[in-house]
């Protein structure tokens, strides 16, 4: 009879630490699907900062917001991670962002007629250097 | 070399000069208000943006953490017995932003809440305070980063506010 009772008591106490681990299980598991769910790992990281990489921290000196903890940056973050989780792409990112702010706010400024002049004179500086260059050899060859 | 040298003589004619903060030309210049829906503070209903029509006004976003908002104050109280002003809490807390408007004077006819920094964005913000100029057709016509100063004041917002 008292053997039974024990019998009965050890089960009971069994019950209830599967019940307490049961929960726990439970517990962790909510726990870390909620820190995925806020991470968001849907999204690429490396996307991500590749997008993060051309982009100007405007309250900063001369840095991206890849490595900014201003208030811009962050905000700018957070809204590429909802922005690719939406499912749009960087040239769609870029596009919203030159929107919001011009063209300023891209480390590389796209190619348009406002821009071009920015993009023709490294490589017509190049031209007018090499061709002065050369004219100056061929001179020099000839005496 | 020659592209550099250029760039370099002109900042430097710029500094000489001295002048305001340099200011980053906002692409919503010209532009619509952005079409966003921005919650009143302590109250559940939207900002009414059709209440301001054929009206001019300002709308400014502010912060009780951002020192340089307790500094263009006093001018924006001076501004709101001209005009409407509404004002727009960048990421503060509730306490904190009522002992501002205590401390510093409230000018705001209406304030929204910006608690995640998204309406920001939209109206391409990138620090706090920034001010526009909103026309009676619901344009912004200008856009300063900053502190109003009194050159502001009064080469920018009283020639809006006394336009005809």
């Amino acid at each position: 009879m008292k053997y039974i009772k024990i019998k009965s008591y050890l089960s009971l106490i069994m019950i209830k630490r599967i019940l307490i681990l049961v929960l726990l299980t439970l517990f962790v598991t909510k726990t870390c699907f909620g820190k995925l769910d806020n991470q968001n790992l849907k999204v690429s990281e490396a996307e991500l900062n590749e997008i993060s990489k051309n982009i100007r921290c405007l309250v900063c000196k001369n840095q991206s917001i890849v490595n900014s903890n201003s208030e811009f940056a962050i905000d700018i973050k957070k809204m590429i991670r909802e922005k690719l989780a939406d499912g749009k792409n960087k040239n769609q990112i870029f596009k919203f962002l030159k929107s919001k702010y011009g063209d300023y706010v891209l480390f590389d400024p796209p190619f348009q007629s406002n821009t071009f002049i920015l993009w023709i004179l490294p490589f017509l500086f190049l031209f007018l250097g090499t061709s002065f260059l050369a004219i100056k050899y061929i001179k020099f060859r000839k005496k | 070399m020659l592209s550099l040298l250029v760039i370099f003589f002109i900042k430097f004619e710029k500094i000489e000069k001295g002048g305001p903060i340099e200011q980053i030309q906002s692409p919503l210049v010209g532009k619509n208000i952005p079409n966003m829906k921005i919650i009143k503070f302590n109250e559940n209903q939207k900002i009414n943006f059709s209440k301001y029509e054929n009206k001019r006004f300002i709308l400014n976003f502010f912060a009780s953490w951002c020192l340089p908002c307790k500094i263009e104050a006093p001018l924006l109280n001076k501004i709101s017995l001209k005009i409407p002003i509404i004002g727009i809490a960048y990421k503060d807390k509730k306490e904190d932003m009522i002992k501002f408007l205590k401390n510093y004077g409230n000018p705001f006819d209406e304030i929204g809440v910006d608690e995640l920094g998204s309406i920001a964005i939209e109206w391409g913000v990138y620090g706090v305070p920034e001010t526009f100029l909103i026309d009676e057709n619901g344009k912004i016509i200008y856009k300063y980063a900053g502190p109003i100063s009194h050159e502001v004041y009064k080469d920018k917002i009283i020639p809006f506010i006394n336009h005809d």
